[in-house]
């Protein structure tokens, strides 16, 4: 009785399945057969299987667009987990309206479209934005600096973006931890810092494991943060698949980038499994 | 001493959103602090902007779609996740989750290579950015659909089964009424996510058929100028407004 009333819900399934296999499964695995035909420029998308567009990305020009990439991802984590962790402990430790206010401005940023928000970066730090405008008027520099299309700009605005779902990540194990343990490490004499440092910290890494594994996934795979705020200059695997799609037309080598990056972030993923298993 | 610490966090969070406000009322293209007036001229430009207001009605109808068809695809299957017993049910929640951390763009790439081998008559048409917004929203519902039957006590629905309801009806008259507020929330926020995607968009807009995040993209490509700020506060209205309707934030459930 059980077993049929099981076979009958995952019936269930079939429509999102359906729809996963068709516009998930089915896209990756055209991917990876595009990826197998002969690469070039306006390549015709026929010929004989062959690896050539796996080869050309050992070209050092992708090996650094890989490698910025990394090096983005893993300082926008890193800056998420600095700052996630403060705005998390203030929702947790506070109650009534000032955690609702808390939450509803931790979470507003998420409804605003990627695009305006990377125009308002545009807006914040362009030439004639408010930041080199504010600078020039009081000051301290002469001419405008050239704080956009750079990766320091293109991670403020990666942590901005991002942020709150490291915030929300933490939040959620801090929320379950009991009130009893810091209150036992404060009973028996340790102060406010050493309860932090030695219960609340530890007990909460989970949290800011899986919100960094999210953080660096997403900021990874993100294209129009770095396309609008990191322009042409900064280069990073998503924007130069486009660039590979609409302006060169070599479809192989967009495929073997595209999968690239995805068994890039498979990996990642599996590292963080590795970690929490261990028990971090 | 914490609200003195994280009062600027929460600056820096709503810094980029309220700037863009603050533009679409500037006078001038040059953003200026302090302002000496406020206008409402790219307001009226905005609605004279064929492809913007073209494109809002776009993003409209593909929200509006993809969101029906998250629902209509991912309650079912967020029920059978949280409370089938099944081989493998780990495997697919984390497929079915999966286009929430993958990259959008690789996913838009995957569905135009897809789309011109088997069915080169979709191309150009609204179907592709359908699809596409449907594949990243259907997550979302799952995700949210799925917390909230967590929450829900799975023994009213066995309770209503005992009493001889059939599955269909103790689902619809037990366990809906009760996961309802999860589900209205899947619901806006899949509409928000798809109203706001850009990644799985760019591949497939042309011609008339193009996203408002795409118009905007392009616009601040070719002038600059507020009219898009005046675009976006409306979207950040709209946004607000809905989320308002849907999820007081008293009640508010995080995703």
């Amino acid at each position: 009785m059980h077993m049929r009333r099981d076979t009958k819900t995952s019936m269930l399934l079939l429509p999102s399945g359906a729809i996963y296999t068709a516009l998930l499964l089915a896209p990756i695995a055209l991917l990876l057969r595009t990826s197998l035909l002969p690469e070039g420029p306006g390549a015709p998308l026929e010929g004989p299987l062959s690896l050539s567009s796996y080869a050309a990305l050992a070209d050092p020009y992708y090996g650094a667009i890989f490698v910025r990439t990394l090096r983005i991802a893993a300082l926008t984590t890193l800056f998420c987990l600095l700052l996630g962790y403060p705005l998390a402990l203030s929702v947790s430790r506070s109650r009534g309206t000032w955690r609702r206010l808390q939450l509803l401005l931790l979470v507003s940023p998420l409804f605003v479209s990627v695009v305006v928000r990377a125009y308002g970066w545009m807006l914040l730090l362009g030439n004639r934005g408010l930041v080199n405008s504010a600078l020039l008027s009081i000051g301290v520099i002469d001419a405008p600096i050239r704080l956009l299309y750079s990766e320091g700009a293109v991670v403020l605005a990666l942590v901005e973006a991002l942020l709150p779902f490291m915030a929300i990540s933490i939040l959620a194990i801090l929320d379950r931890l009991a009130p009893e343990l810091e209150e036992a490490a404060r009973g028996l004499g340790a102060s406010k810092f050493e309860t932090f440092r030695h219960v609340t910290l530890p007990l909460s890494l989970p949290g800011a494991l899986s919100g960094a594994l999210l953080v660096f996934m997403v900021s990874m795979g993100s294209y129009a943060t770095p396309a609008l705020i990191g322009g042409a200059r900064i280069r990073v695997v998503v924007t130069e698949i486009y660039t590979q799609v609409m302006a060169v037309f070599n479809w192989p080598l967009a495929a073997s980038l595209s999968l690239t990056l995805l068994a890039l972030a498979l990996v990642v993923a599996q590292l963080a499994r590795r970690l929490e298993a261990r028990g971090l | 001493m914490m609200r003195a610490l994280v009062a600027p966090l929460y600056g820096f969070l709503l810094a980029a959103p309220l700037i863009v406000v603050y533009y679409s009322f500037s006078p001038g293209v040059v953003l200026e602090f302090p302002p000496k007036e406020f206008t409402l001229t790219w307001y009226e430009n905005l609605f004279e902007r064929q492809r913007l207001v073209q494109a809002i009605g776009v993003s409209v109808f593909v929200a509006t779609f993809a969101t029906a068809v998250a629902l209509i695809a991912g309650v079912p299957a967020a029920y059978a996740l949280t409370r089938g017993r099944f081989v493998g049910r780990h495997a697919l929640a984390a497929l079915f989750l999966s286009p929430l951390v993958l990259p959008g763009l690789v996913l838009a790439l995957g569905l135009l290579m897809a789309m011109s081998t088997l069915a080169p008559g979709l191309v150009g048409t609204v179907w592709p950015l359908l699809g596409a917004h449907g594949l990243i929203t259907l997550p979302w519902v799952i995700r949210a659909v799925s917390a909230s039957l967590e929450t829900a006590d799975p023994h009213l629905e066995d309770a209503a089964r005992g009493l001889g309801a059939t599955p269909l009806a103790a689902f619809f008259l037990v366990t809906l009424p009760a996961i309802r507020p999860g589900v209205t929330a899947a619901a806006a926020f899949a509409f928000i996510v798809s109203f706001g995607n850009f990644a799985l968009s760019m591949f497939f807009t042309s011609g008339t058929v193009t996203t408002l995040p795409v118009a905007i993209f392009e616009y601040i490509d070719q002038f600059q100028d507020p009219t898009v700020a005046a675009a976006s506060t409306l979207v950040i209205v709209g946004t607000a407004v809905l989320v308002g309707l849907t999820a007081p934030p008293r009640k508010m459930e995080l995703p």
